[in-house]
């Protein structure tokens, strides 16, 4: 095959620690005979570690994940619907709908800032994506109080999931809203974690796993209530939520699933199970922001 | 680089970043993707649904930002400006993805081209404003010897002046396949044209590659290096 052929295919499984011993073999060998891979590997090299994320751009992050929900009211979110006023002139009708659209913007405007006004076009041909449409700001309504996570007795208790949560208040039953989708109830346990309630969180977690067991975000969540789980001194059910994540194929989530493992097994002093874990992530992430910690722990446990 | 168990929001974003594909299916299997996570979200998010838009970015920006990162440079300015005007593009051209490739690679695609025109638009403002300044990254070693780590700066400066030369698709192609490690079906699925348009692009981009990295003038740096 002609390197102006090869499509680098070993390469790029090496690149993400899909390949067994013996393709290892082959790639090395086929690095000695294709100067199209050699090119590959040098620069996939040079550009590895390009970039890494590091732990202050997660406001970075959240700046991102706002703006995208605003980019998507505005691209696709309904237009304010005007009540009929009857046989007005056109210009107290275009008053109106003035009025009303400056409404929504003065509201939007304190959240609004820190974020850019959305971009003129970027796309051209042939990516065929249109220009991003001037989205008014959105307001985020704050969760109704029937609506807001559920405080709870006995937090350790609604963290490990082992006994029934049960509300302070005058009632003791517990008081669920039904939730509107697993998105909305993956957002508001995000909310309750960030704003430091845990335990609001982990039943919110544990809601949407059961109610939307198939979804993405029940998916997700395993793996940050598995984190919190552990973070709270609960290696035993955090290592389930890990497992949980981990038992299906592929993830995106996957390296951190099988990181969070091997912390848990850590914190539970099982040896043995833990070394598996840490080999287990090396040999699918070889090259990955963990890998160091990694291999420095197998070295310890020897 | 060792990083602490810390925020679940850069923990999901480095694991997305990290892990384009997932583990090996086995020795035999080729780059066979698994089944999309993110589509549902991705069309919930065309749907104009926010609590969706917000769980998708959670899960696709820290590949984004790490792609445009690969294109601009770590410390370049305009990165946190490349970003969002990615994050706007991805998320208004959700309607139109088919699903044809992977969401991920789909955002990160977005993210490639935005950074891409981004450093354009840069080096034009340069030229024409004069400011003389070199928008070279700065020392990021990652523990390699001193001049391994000038090597490969200069090669990634070498790289990144060639795909502002290149023609916007070859360019694409390149960045993708040589920065981001994507097959040949991957970048074919992604950008919606043939196998064998892929193909194209990236044998005229290697020729250029090798020779911009074999360039006389190179050659004479590392002579000066080392």
């Amino acid at each position: 095959m002609k390197s102006s052929e090869c499509g680098g295919e070993l390469m790029l499984r090496q690149r993400r620690g899909a390949c067994s011993a013996t393709e290892l073999e082959a790639a090395r060998r086929h690095l000695a005979s294709c100067d199209s891979c050699r090119m590959l590997q040098l620069i996939g090299a040079d550009f590895e570690d390009e970039g890494l994320l590091e732990p202050q751009d997660d406001e970075r992050i959240r700046r991102y994940v706002e703006l995208s929900a605003v980019t998507a009211r505005g691209a696709y979110g309904r237009a304010p619907v005007i009540p009929r006023l009857g046989r007005l002139p056109r210009w107290a009708l275009q008053l109106a709908a003035a009025v009303a659209l400056l409404g929504a913007g003065a509201a939007g405007a304190q959240w609004w800032s820190g974020l850019r006004t959305p971009a003129v076009t970027v796309a051209t041909t042939p990516v065929r994506w249109s220009a991003p449409k001037a989205a008014a700001p959105a307001v985020r309504a704050p969760i109704p109080a029937e609506q807001a996570a559920p405080r709870l007795a006995s937090p350790s208790a609604a963290l490990d999931g082992s006994a029934t949560a049960a509300v302070s208040g005058p009632s003791q039953a517990p008081r669920f809203v039904v939730p509107e989708s697993a998105s909305l109830l993956f957002a508001k346990a995000n909310d309750a974690r960030r704003a430091g309630d845990t335990a609001a969180a982990a039943v919110l977690y544990r809601q949407l796993q059961a109610s939307f067991p198939s979804s993405a975000e029940s998916r997700l969540s395993h793996v940050s209530l598995g984190r919190l789980l552990l973070d709270s001194g609960s290696p035993v059910t955090a290592l389930q939520q890990f497992d949980r994540y981990s038992s299906a194929p592929g993830g995106e989530l996957r390296l951190e699933a099988l990181y969070g493992r091997a912390k848990a097994l850590v914190a539970l002093g099982r040896a043995v199970e833990e070394q598996r874990a840490w080999q287990q992530l090396l040999k699918e992430f070889p090259a990955s922001v963990y890998a160091e910690r990694a291999r420095k722990r197998l070295g310890e446990l020897r | 680089m060792t990083v602490e168990f810390g925020s679940v929001i850069v923990g999901l974003s480095m694991a997305t970043a990290a892990n384009r594909e997932g583990p090996a299916q086995g020795p035999s299997a080729v780059l066979a993707p698994p089944k999309d996570d993110l589509l549902e979200l991705a069309r919930a998010a065309a749907l104009g649904q926010e609590n969706a838009a917000r769980t998708l970015m959670t899960a696709v920006a820290g590949g984004m930002l790490r792609s445009v990162r690969k294109v601009l440079g770590a410390h370049h300015p305009d990165v946190d400006d490349a970003m969002q005007d990615a994050v706007i593009a991805f998320v208004s051209a959700l309607r139109e993805f088919r699903g044809d490739c992977h969401v991920a690679h789909f955002a990160n695609r977005v993210a490639v081209f935005t950074a891409m025109a981004v450093r354009r638009r840069s080096q034009t403002r340069a030229r024409f404003t004069d400011l003389g300044a070199s928008l070279a990254e700065q020392e990021d070693l990652h523990g390699a010897s001193p001049l391994a780590g000038a090597l490969a700066k200069r090669r990634r400066e070498l790289v990144r002046a060639l795909l502002d030369d290149l023609s916007e698709p070859i360019a694409e192609a390149v960045a993708l396949h040589f920065l981001l490690g994507y097959s040949v079906e991957e970048i074919a699925a992604a950008s919606s044209v043939p196998v064998n348009t892929v193909w194209s692009r990236l044998r005229l981009g290697k020729q250029r590659l090798r020779k911009a990295l074999t360039d006389e003038r190179f050659a004479e740096e590392l002579g000066g290096l080392q």
